[in-house]
């Protein structure tokens, strides 16, 4: 049995002079929460806006639960949005926003009611419901969007960009939320963003987007360890990306030398971009270390040290270390064999999967 | 602002804003002389007033006034109203700009060549002069400021606003009825009210396109004026004056209403 | 929206655009190629920029608007900058818009009284010695009473962009040492520009035709471009000639609102 809830075939979305969509294809499961990533203009609002019935596709199919949706009016599909903006009405108080889509649908009085105070409570504002939304602070007003966008009970719920008008704190605290609300309704959320800490904390599974295509897909862990190319691991999390070549399986050589290490399956002497994150790299004393660099900057990051660094060739090395080391000092970098990445140029998804799978158990 | 040059800014204002008032004022005041003429104050007495309300032919004409400003200011207020949502909807930046600069064509041309091509315009169509040439033109020339008083509001209204309706399963006429209009609600009063006062405040409009049988107080109080002083038209104007200090009154009340409302959302956005 | 829906709303809009807004002028210009039997000429045209009378009294018109907005934006530029320095300025701009609510035409009235051969300025003048003078019906009472009526239309503009702009420029102008008069020449007037060219706007292109205002305060020995077209229109007939002078003051409004390139909005509200 096959639980996809939505599905997009080779979906376009073309204006004058600009393709904001190239051949998007992807499936969603019911009950599990989606990101998608990618920096602003990458197209991934526009994926939700297709989905949300706000904007047509070009060409292309959005299927609801099997069924094609390309022509259903946003107002008759079965999935709610909550807007960055929130978008909630300023003319209506809190139960008002809530009880909005309930009331247009002839809904009995005590039926609205109880389901307001329901979804209410389940963001936990029950206390709130006379509140005008203009008394509201910036995570309440928050809250209130996902209440009235769960109302109508939705299989699916898109989220544009939630978080990004929240302050830091607030932001850690309510992805914690979202998280437990996705898992306490069990139904599919799609989450849009540009911030990678939000999609890596919170995802059953990633999409990045760059440029309106679908780069990568695959769960956090994956995709932070195994980036596909320069541009996911330079957006995912900080990192050294550094050119070299393939001697060959198991085998890389960057900067004049040579390391062991735990990629396969190119072409021998194929030029790669090889990735280190800085937290994988260990400062030892220059002798002891596989590379020497010099220290050129470091800051004091709370929890550990950045520090700023270049090898003889003036590439920059970015290290993060809980220790502080001294500035203008030559320092060793150790890494093993399984902190490097190896990165081939131009793979596509479906070739880098399978290629990954003939030598990954 | 050193002190010496404060001292002489509001002297300065102070002389302004006499020059500004001497004329309102002494208007006022003479309707309550009981002489004939505006030279000589001749004792109080409301004798002007009495003769006005027993001057059936003006109180008509007022009637006459009231009623054209009502009337107008209603369908310019729906035909502008509706004018905006088209504006705010146009696609592309440039049809946009075009209706904007076709809109304003009435509010900048001078009242003379808006009587005049309405003047044609009627006497072509074969629209007879009278009150439905006057009511139409009023419509005419109080549809574009209506529609400069909604579309700010519109276009602050955020597009998600209308997708969140839709969203919620809204139709059309919903999203226009529980979402967009209460929120532009406040443009719509405002672009009502400066209509009123368009439609009381012209006169070289009316006074070309308005027949032999109907006329307005404004072009009744040109004829009159250029006959000479009568101290009718100072009590006229007294009455007028107080009718105008209502209207902006009211106005001022229900713009600042909206505009408090306002600043306590952004107070709250500050303080978050 | 479906389509259907959204033509049924804005029919109403679209034919007021073409009826009341591209009709009318399109007749005007029309019009100005017929003579008074109606019949197709450039005559008009030629009559026009031929006879003397009415090239002297386009010029004239034009001296006495540009006059007019001369002596409203001189009273009206230190007004605004006082204003918008006062504690309660809302309120008192309150007060400069509160008279732009009375009637025009009652406003022109006062002044027939105010000015008449034994009205209140000349008992001034006899209290300090100075003779009467007969002021209504001469170019100066017509030019004072059109800036009396344009004074408060120029001073919300300017008063509009002047509390537009942000403290913290004066403050930054004074710290870097510039005196109060530097501060005004080199920061605040460049700065409130576009206010004085839509007060420029705002009041130049009204009086180029104040028929009323020449007829009851003139007399009839004022003639602009307002009192031919009204004349023409109304009194002659002659609706081709009317047509035409309609035209020109059509262009010199053109020329006017390029000369000061803004949106001008003859609104009440600070």
């Amino acid at each position: 049995m096959s639980n996809t809830i939505i599905e997009l075939q080779h979906v376009y979305k073309k204006y004058d002079d600009f393709t904001a969509l190239k051949d998007i294809n992807f499936k969603l499961n019911q009950g599990e929460f989606y990101t998608l990533l990618g920096p602003s203009g990458c197209g991934k609002t526009t994926i939700l806006q297709t989905i949300a019935g706000f904007t047509d596709a070009t060409s292309g199919q959005v299927l609801f639960d099997g069924q094609r949706i390309n022509d259903i009016p946003a107002n008759k599909r079965q999935l709610n949005t909550v807007f960055q903006d929130y978008a909630l009405f300023p003319n209506m108080n809190v139960f008002e926003n809530v009880a909005f889509g309930l009331t247009l649908h002839k809904v009995k009085k005590s039926e609205i009611d109880e389901r307001v105070h329901d979804a209410l409570k389940l963001v936990q504002l029950e206390k709130y419901a006379n509140r005008e939304i203009a008394e509201l602070s910036g995570g309440q007003k928050q809250r209130i969007a996902i209440a009235r966008a769960i109302i109508n009970r939705p299989k699916v719920l898109l989220l544009d960009e939630p978080l990004s008008a929240l302050d830091a704190k607030l932001r850690k605290d309510m992805q914690y939320e979202l998280r437990s609300l996705q898992q306490s309704l069990g139904i599919t959320f799609l989450f849009v963003t540009h911030d990678q800490e939000e999609a890596l904390a919170m995802s059953d599974e990633i999409f990045v987007m760059n440029k309106g295509q679908i780069l990568q897909q695959g769960d956090p862990v994956d995709i932070y360890d195994e980036p596909i190319n320069h541009f996911v691991a330079d957006f995912i999390g900080e990192s050294n990306i550094i050119p070299g070549h393939m001697i060959k399986d198991y085998e890389v050589s960057f900067l004049g030398h040579t390391f062991e290490c735990a990629d396969a399956g190119m072409r021998p002497n194929e030029p790669v971009e090889v990735v280190i994150r800085p937290e994988d790299l260990v400062i030892t004393t220059p002798d002891k270390g596989k590379l020497q660099v010099k220290v050129s900057t470091q800051l004091f990051r709370g929890d550990y040290y950045e520090i700023l660094a270049y090898d003889d060739q003036d590439n920059e090395w970015l290290i993060h270390s809980t220790n502080a080391t001294t500035d203008d000092a030559i320092v060793g970098l150790s890494f093993g064999p399984n902190d490097m990445h190896v990165m081939r140029y131009n793979e596509t998804e479906d070739k880098f999967n399978s290629r990954l799978e003939t030598y990954e158990d | 602002m050193s002190n010496q040059s404060s001292k002489l800014g509001k002297l300065y204002i102070i002389i302004v804003f006499a020059l500004l008032y001497i004329p309102i004022i002494y208007l006022i005041v003479y309707s309550f002389s009981s002489g004939t003429t505006m030279a000589n104050f001749n004792g109080f007495s409301l004798t002007h007033y009495g003769e006005l309300f027993h001057d059936n032919r003006l109180l008509a004409i007022f009637l006459n006034t009231i009623l054209i400003a009502l009337l107008s200011s209603v369908f310019s207020t729906i035909i502008g109203t509706l004018g905006a949502l088209g504006v705010h909807n146009a696609k592309k930046r440039h049809s946009r700009q075009t209706l904007l600069s076709l809109n304003s064509i009435l509010l900048v041309s001078p009242d003379v060549i808006m009587g005049a091509s309405f003047l044609i315009f009627f006497t072509s169509l074969k629209v007879p002069l009278g009150f439905w040439s006057v009511l139409l033109s009023h419509i005419a020339f109080e549809i574009p400021i209506v529609v400069l008083m909604v579309l700010p509001r519109l276009d602050e209204m955020s597009p998600s606003l209308i997708n969140a309706a839709t969203d919620l399963g809204a139709t059309a006429g919903q999203v226009l009825s529980r979402v967009i209009l209460p929120f532009i609600q406040p443009g719509i009063i405002a672009g009502f009210f400066m209509a009123i006062t368009y439609s009381l405040d012209d006169f070289a409009v009316t006074f070309f396109v308005t027949g032999n049988g109907f006329t307005t107080l404004s072009v009744e109080i040109y004829s009159r004026a250029r006959q000479g002083i009568s101290l009718e038209i100072n009590a006229l104007a007294g009455i007028m004056f107080i009718f105008s200090l209502i209207l902006v009154i009211v106005y001022y009340f229900i713009e600042n209403h909206d505009q408090s409302t306002r600043r306590k959302k952004d107070k709250l956005e500050v303080t978050k | 929206m479906k389509r259907s829906f959204r033509a049924m709303f804005y029919t109403p809009y679209f034919l007021w655009l073409a009826l009341f807004v591209i009709a009318p002028v399109g007749l005007i210009f029309y019009y100005s190629f017929f003579n008074i039997r109606h019949q197709f000429t450039f005559d008009n045209y030629a009559t026009f920029f031929s006879s003397g009378t009415y090239l002297t009294m386009t010029a004239n018109s034009v001296l006495y608007a540009f006059l007019i907005t001369l002596i409203s934006l001189v009273i009206s530029y230190p007004m605004a900058l006082v204003i918008s320095r006062l504690r309660h300025r809302d309120l008192w701009i309150l007060l400069v818009i509160l008279p732009t609510w009375i009637n025009l035409l009652l406003k022109a009235y006062a002044f027939i009284g105010l000015l008449s051969h034994d009205g209140l300025v000349n008992q001034l003048f006899g209290l300090v010695g100075i003779p009467a003078q007969h002021m209504l019906f001469t170019d100066a009472s017509f030019i004072l009473v059109a800036s009396y009526i344009q004074i408060p239309f120029m001073i919300l503009p300017i008063y509009n962009s002047l509390t537009d702009i942000s403290d913290s420029y004066i403050k930054a102008s004074h710290d870097l040492g510039a005196t109060n008069w530097q501060t005004l020449t080199k920061v605040i007037f460049p700065m409130t520009m576009p206010g004085v060219k839509s007060g420029i706007q705002i009041v130049f292109i009204p009086s180029l035709s104040l028929f009323m205002l020449s007829r009851l305060i003139g007399g009839n020995k004022i003639i602009t471009l307002g009192t031919a077209v009204e004349e023409h229109f109304l009194t002659t007939m002659n609706w081709g000639m009317g047509s035409t002078i309609g035209v020109v003051l059509i262009i010199a409004m053109v020329i006017a609102m390029m000369l000061t390139n803004t949106q001008r909005k003859r609104r009440r509200q600070a």
